[in-house]
């Protein structure tokens, strides 16, 4: 076996081996889906930073900088002006009352199972679309790195990564998380300089760079109107994806999220910053790639060493699978706890839910790989996939979520007709609207106008549901969280 | 614009200030 195959074993031994020790301090539904509400600064900053650079940071974001050049680099200053909101804005009022899910959080302000059921059902269907790109880029690593068709890692890499979500839910996430941002601190930081040393130097990189693809450092690859309106997606999507938004559930207190989103923070822009230059150093070494979502990949086994190039695919790998093991999270929690505990069995006992929670999370991550391998969703740029899924996310759930915990007045018919309304005007623009704008415009737009609209013209909300996000009421306790 | 002029170089200055801004903010408020 390959010094490549040996690391990865050892790192999957790792991996199996935090999974397990998760299930045995797993002890109710508050452990396995927000860890118990008790994390700190460092591992909940850590999970942060990992489930947000994904795939789409280590493969797509050279991808995107290949094919369309540097200015697509801005787009990334919207993130940690987003997260400075989370902190800032958004937490103080959002974790007034901890949850356990998003779609349990639309329930409790908007006081509606209804609306409930919507939120579970669209985070479910987006998730399963992020998923995907992020198996794609495990199936291009396990090809790499054990000489395996595609379709076989995705498979391998499914079954992996359900194994150690499904036995030690959140618990596992996090610290499976934490792990994986070491790694991927790691790759980076160590495979930067050698990347840059590889073509003569920072002053000669530009330089080749330049005449290797004049386009790269050009303004106007890509409309301006699309890179704003992309920078509008990752800020909004920053701000109210669910798996972002359970997080800042996970920590224990006010004080450890602002600590928490800033580390969070200074590691995720550190990250992309340090990928964009390793992008640059691959379109330099290889000028003439079919897709530029290779680049990366090939980065670590053609220009680094083997122990070096081992840990930069391992740091791929982990940003896929962090993000990936917090997704599965979401969509399971979606699915047993929103769907069907909520709606179809609300007197479930423990034993059963317990065995329901496990069995969403290995349902919700089988269907991306099945989806894959029938062919449905091969062959976009990574990048590109996950900006739809940040699209669509933001379309629904920001204006519902931020609106919800600072407008009194916002009803449940409101934040049903926003949902409904973001996501298919999101859709409909990505399918027939120009591309010069991104379609989380249109989304968040419609979503806006219908919840606005749509609240005024229908009964204001029960006072005591709104009572516990708005400042001059009493805090209730927190449910979910032992004393 | 041609070559890795300000569009480059700035996008470093740009991260770094917003990271800083961040931090004051979270100082202030941790002494409040």
């Amino acid at each position: 076996m390959s010094l490549q195959a040996w690391v990865f074993v050892a790192y999957f031994v790792v991996v199996f081996a935090i999974g397990w020790l998760s299930m045995l301090r797993t002890r109710d539904e508050t452990d396995y889906w927000i860890a118990g509400g008790t994390l700190g600064w460092f591992t909940g900053g850590a999970t942060l930073a990992a489930t947000h650079v994904s795939a789409g940071t280590f493969v797509g974001t050279v991808g995107i900088i290949y094919t369309a050049g540097w200015s697509f680099g801005w787009v990334l200053v919207s993130i940690p002006l987003a997260y400075w909101f989370v902190a800032a804005v958004v937490a103080p009022r959002f974790t007034r009352v901890r949850q356990l899910t998003l779609p349990a959080f639309m329930e409790a302000r908007y006081y509606s199972k209804g609306v409930r059921g919507i939120a579970a059902a669209v985070a479910l269907v987006a998730t399963v679309v992020y998923i995907q790109a992020q198996i794609v880029a495990g199936g291009l690593v396990a090809n790499i790195v054990f000489g395996v068709p595609e379709a076989w890692g995705m498979v391998a890499f499914t079954a992996i990564l359900l194994a150690y979500t499904v036995i030690g839910g959140m618990i596992a996430v996090v610290w499976t998380d934490t792990f994986q941002l070491v790694i991927m601190v790691l790759g980076a930081v160590l495979a930067l300089p050698l990347a840059v040393r590889q073509v003569g130097g920072p002053s000669s990189l530009l330089v080749l760079v330049e005449s290797a693809r004049p386009t790269v450092f050009q303004w106007g690859n890509l409309p301006s109107s699309l890179l704003f309106t992309m920078g509008l997606a990752f800020f909004l999507g920053s701000i109210a994806t669910p798996e972002k938004l359970t997080r800042l559930y996970s920590m224990k207190d006010l004080p450890t999220i602002r600590r928490g989103v800033f580390f969070a923070t200074v590691c995720i822009t550190g990250l992309n910053l340090m990928v964009f230059l390793v992008g640059l150093c691959a379109v330099v070494l290889f000028p003439g790639l079919p897709s530029g979502d290779m680049a990366m990949p090939l980065v670590a086994t053609a220009v680094l060493t083997p122990l070096l190039g081992a840990l930069m695919l391992a740091a791929i790998t982990s940003a896929m699978m962090s993000t990936v093991s917090s997704l599965l999270i979401v969509a399971g929690s979606a699915l047993s706890v929103d769907l069907y505990q909520n709606l179809m069995d609300p007197g479930a006992s423990r034993g059963r839910r317990r065995w329901v929670d496990r069995l969403g999370i290995v349902v919700v991550g089988s269907v991306p790989v099945l989806l894959l391998l029938s062919g449905v969703g091969k062959g976009e740029l990574v990048q590109l996939i996950v900006l739809l899924f940040t699209a669509l996310m933001a379309s629904s759930f920001a204006v519902p979520v931020v609106g919800g915990v600072f407008w009194r007045r916002a009803t449940k018919e409101g934040a049903a007709a926003g949902m409904v309304g973001g996501i298919a005007a999101a859709f409909l623009w990505q399918a027939f609207g120009p591309e010069s704008v991104h379609a989380v415009v249109p989304g968040f737009l419609t979503s806006l106008l219908l919840w606005w609209g749509v609240s005024l013209v229908t009964p204001p909300p029960p006072p005591e549901a709104v009572a516990p996000y708005f400042p001059s009421a009493e805090p209730e306790p927190r449910p979910g969280v032992r004393p | 614009m041609t070559g890795p002029g300000w569009m480059f170089w700035g996008l470093f200055v740009a991260c770094a200030a917003v990271l800083l801004a961040f931090l004051a903010w979270m100082v202030w408020e941790e002494r409040r």
